[in-house]
C-alpha cells in the first residue's frame, strides 16, 4: 500500500499486490520508486509515479532479506540477508554485482548509509560493523552485548559523526546507542556506549524509533500494542514532553486498545538464527566403524 | 547401480591401474557402494555447513598440500557427483587447481577418499594434487570461497534438473545466480553446461541468454574447445547415458 503524506493527513495513493509477503522496504532519495524484498530473497522496483506499472524484479537472494539500502546518488542497491551476506548491486545494471561485504557470521539483520562510501551493518554475531561498500572492505568491527535485530543510524556531524542505535535479542538491555566517529578517510571508532534497559524482560518489544532526544519503542503487553517512550540522554522512561493522553490517542488511532481487538503477537525472531543440525559426524562415525570391522575381518 | 559399479571397473583397468581395486577401501581407492546417496539435496534449506566468512578465511591448503604462494583455484565444477569429471581436469590441466563442490556428504567424502587415494598412488610423480573437493551448497556459499573475477571457468554438468515446476527455484542454473556466478568469473570465462534432459537445457539457454553478461559460444568454437570431448566421456553420469544412448546437450557461455 502506498500513500501520499501531508502534514494534515494521508492519502492513499495505490494499493498493490505482493507476490509473497515483504521482509524489507525503502524508497529512493527522490520517492519515484520504492524497493520491497520478500522472504525467498527477490527484491522488486515498484514505481510510484507511473503506479499501474508492474513490478521489476531487480535481485535475488537465496535467503531472506532483511534490509535494503538506495545509495544517495543511487548508482548502488545494497541488500543484507540470513546468509551473513551484504551484497552491493550496480543499479540500474542490477545483473551485475558491485561487491560483497562479507564477514558477519550469522544473519544481517540492519544496514544504515553513513557517506557516499560508507555503511554500517548488524548482525546476529553479536557485531556492529562499518565497511566501504564500494571496496567491500570492513573498517570498524565492535562486539555488542547481544545478538542485534535491528539498526537505525542518525548523523550527528555531516560525513563524520553519527548516533547509531541497535535493537538486541533477548537482552537485559533492549537498545545500544553507540556513537561512531571518522577520524580519517577510512578510519572510524566507536566513541561513546549507552545502553537503555526499556524495562526489557517485562513486555515484548518488536521496533523502534528515534529522535535527537527521544527513544519510542514499541511492543506488546499481554498480547496488546503498547508504545512506550524514553528519554536518550538517561534512558530512562521520558517524563516530559510527552503531552498528556497522546500515547492513548496514537494507540487508539491503531485500534490497539479496542474491545476484540486482534492480539499483537510480535514475530517470533529466534527463527532468524540458523539451525544448525549436524549430519555429518553421524556418517563420518558409522564410516569409520565400518572399516574398522573390515580390518579386524582381514586379520582374523 | 550395476552400471555405476561397472563404471569403476572400467576405469580401473583403463586409466588407474592397481588404484580402483574395489576390494581394498582401507588402503585402496574407496569403494562407491559405500557413498550412495539419493540424487536429490534441498539447495535453500539450513545444512550444516562448515563455511568461510570471506575467500581469504579459507585454508586452501588443506585442499592442496602443494598449493603455491599466491596461487588460486582457477576451475570450479559445481555439482561434481563422484568426481569423473574433476579428475579429467586435474590431468588435462596440471597447472591449474580444480575444485569439485558438491552438496551431498557421502558422495563428496568419496571424492575427498578418491582424491586422496589417487595422490598416494601417484605419490612420485606428484599427480592429482591440483584437485580437491569441497562439500558445501554452491547456491548459497560461493561468494564466500572465491573473490570477484577469480575463477577461468566453470562447469555445470547433468545438474539435479527439478522437473516439478515448484521446484525451479532448486535449479543451480536461475536469473538471480547467474549474477553471481558472473560476479566469480573474469570476463572472458566459460560456462559449461551439459545435461541429458531436454527441457533442461532449452531452460539453461534461455537463461543464460536474456542474461546480459553471458554470451553462447556459437557451435565451431564448442567443438574447438579440447574440453569438450571430455565433457562427453568423463563424467559419471555422462558414461550412463553414452550406454543408454540418451541424447545430451552441451551448451558453452563466455562471461562478457
Amino acid at each position: 500500500m502506498l500513500y501520499r503524506s501531508r502534514p494534515e493527513n494521508a492519502r492513499l495513493l495505490s494499493t498493490r499486490p505482493l507476490s509473497r509477503a515483504s521482509s524489507a522496504l525503502r524508497f529512493c532519495s527522490d520517492s519515484s520508486s520504492v524497493l520491497v524484498t520478500d522472504k525467498t530473497g527477490d527484491c522488486y522496483q515498484y514505481d510510484c509515479v507511473e503506479v499501474e506499472a508492474p513490478p521489476r524484479l531487480l535481485l535475488g537472494h537465496l535467503s531472506v532479506v532483511y534490509d535494503i539500502l538506495w545509495s544517495e546518488d543511487q548508482q548502488h542497491i545494497i541488500t543484507c540477508d540470513r546468509d551473513d551476506k551484504i551484497r552491493v548491486t550496480n543499479y540500474p545494471a542490477t545483473f551485475d554485482i558491485h561487491s560483497y561485504c562479507l564477514g558477519h557470521r550469522e544473519f544481517v539483520s540492519g544496514l544504515a548509509l553513513l557517506t557516499e562510501q560508507h555503511i554500517a551493518s548488524t548482525s546476529g554475531d553479536k557485531t556492529l560493523r562499518v565497511w566501504n561498500y564500494i571496496q567491500g572492505k570492513e573498517l570498524l568491527q565492535h562486539e555488542l552485548p547481544a545478538p542485534a535485530v535491528r539498526l537505525l543510524v542518525r548523523q550527528l556531524e555531516p560525513e563524520k559523526v553519527f548516533q547509531a542505535a541497535v535493537l538486541f535479542y533477548e537482552h537485559v538491555d533492549a537498545l545500544g546507542l553507540y556513537r561512531l566517529e571518522r577520524s580519517s578517510d577510512d578510519t572510524w571508532s566507536v566513541t561513546a556506549t549507552q545502553l537503555v534497559c526499556a524495562e526489557a524482560g517485562s513486555w515484548s518489544i518488536s521496533n523502534f524509533t528515534l529522535t535527537s532526544d527521544r527513544i519510542y519503542i514499541t511492543g506488546a503487553e499481554n498480547k496488546r500494542l503498547s508504545l512506550r517512550v524514553y528519554d536518550i540522554a538517561t534512558g530512562q522512561p521520558a517524563s516530559s514532553g510527552v503531552p498528556e493522553g497522546w500515547l492513548k490517542m496514537v494507540l487508539d488511532g491503531l485500534g490497539a486498545n479496542e474491545e476484540g481487538a486482534p492480539p499483537f503477537i510480535p514475530e517470533d525472531l529466534s527463527v532468524w538464527f540458523k539451525k544448525r543440525f549436524d549430519n555429518v559426524s553421524d556418517y563420518l562415525e558409522r564410516k569409520k566403524r565400518r572399516i574398522e570391522e573390515q580390518q579386524q575381518q582381514k586379520c582374523g | 547401480m550395476v552400471a555405476t559399479g561397472g563404471q569403476a571397473q572400467d576405469q580401473s583397468q583403463n586409466q588407474e591401474p592397481d588404484v580402483l581395486n574395489p576390494t581394498s577401501a582401507v588402503t585402496g581407492l574407496p569403494q562407491k557402494r559405500y557413498y550412495r546417496q539419493r540424487a536429490h539435496s534441498n539447495p535453500i534449506a539450513d545444512h550444516s555447513f562448515d563455511y568461510p566468512a570471506r575467500p581469504e578465511d579459507v585454508d586452501w591448503r588443506s585442499m592442496y598440500p602443494s598449493i603455491q604462494q599466491g596461487q588460486q583455484v582457477s576451475f570450479a565444477d559445481v555439482g561434481c557427483g563422484y568426481g569423473g569429471f574433476l579428475v579429467t581436469l586435474g590431468e588435462m590441466f596440471p597447472e591449474k587447481l580444480s575444485i569439485g563442490m558438491e552438496i551431498r556428504v557421502k558422495v563428496s567424502d568419496y571424492v575427498v577418499d578418491r582424491v586422496a587415494a589417487l595422490r598416494r598412488r601417484c605419490a612420485d610423480t606428484g599427480a592429482y594434487q591440483n584437485i580437491a573437493c569441497l562439500r558445501t551448497n554452491a547456491m548459497k556459499y560461493l561468494p564466500n570461497y572465491f573473490s570477484k573475477g577469480q575463477l577461468e571457468k566453470m562447469f555445470f554438468l547433468y545438474p539435479d534438473p527439478h522437473f516439478k515446476r515448484a521446484k525451479h527455484k532448486w535449479r543451480i542454473i536461475n536469473q538471480a545466480l547467474l549474477s553471481e556466478y558472473a560476479y566469480v568469473l573474469r570476463k572472458g570465462g566459460l560456462v559449461y553446461t551439459m545435461t541429458d534432459v531436454e527441457d533442461l537445457h532449452k531452460w539453461i539457454v534461455t537463461h543464460m541468454e536474456e542474461h546480459p553478461l553471458y554470451e553462447r559460444l556459437t557451435e565451431e568454437e564448442a567443438n574447438a574447445d579440447p574440453i569438450t570431448p571430455k565433457l562427453y566421456q568423463s563424467s559419471e553420469e555422462g558414461a550412463k547415458v553414452v550406454r543408454n544412448k540418451g541424447d545430451h546437450f552441451l551448451a558453452i557461455f563466455r562471461r562478457l
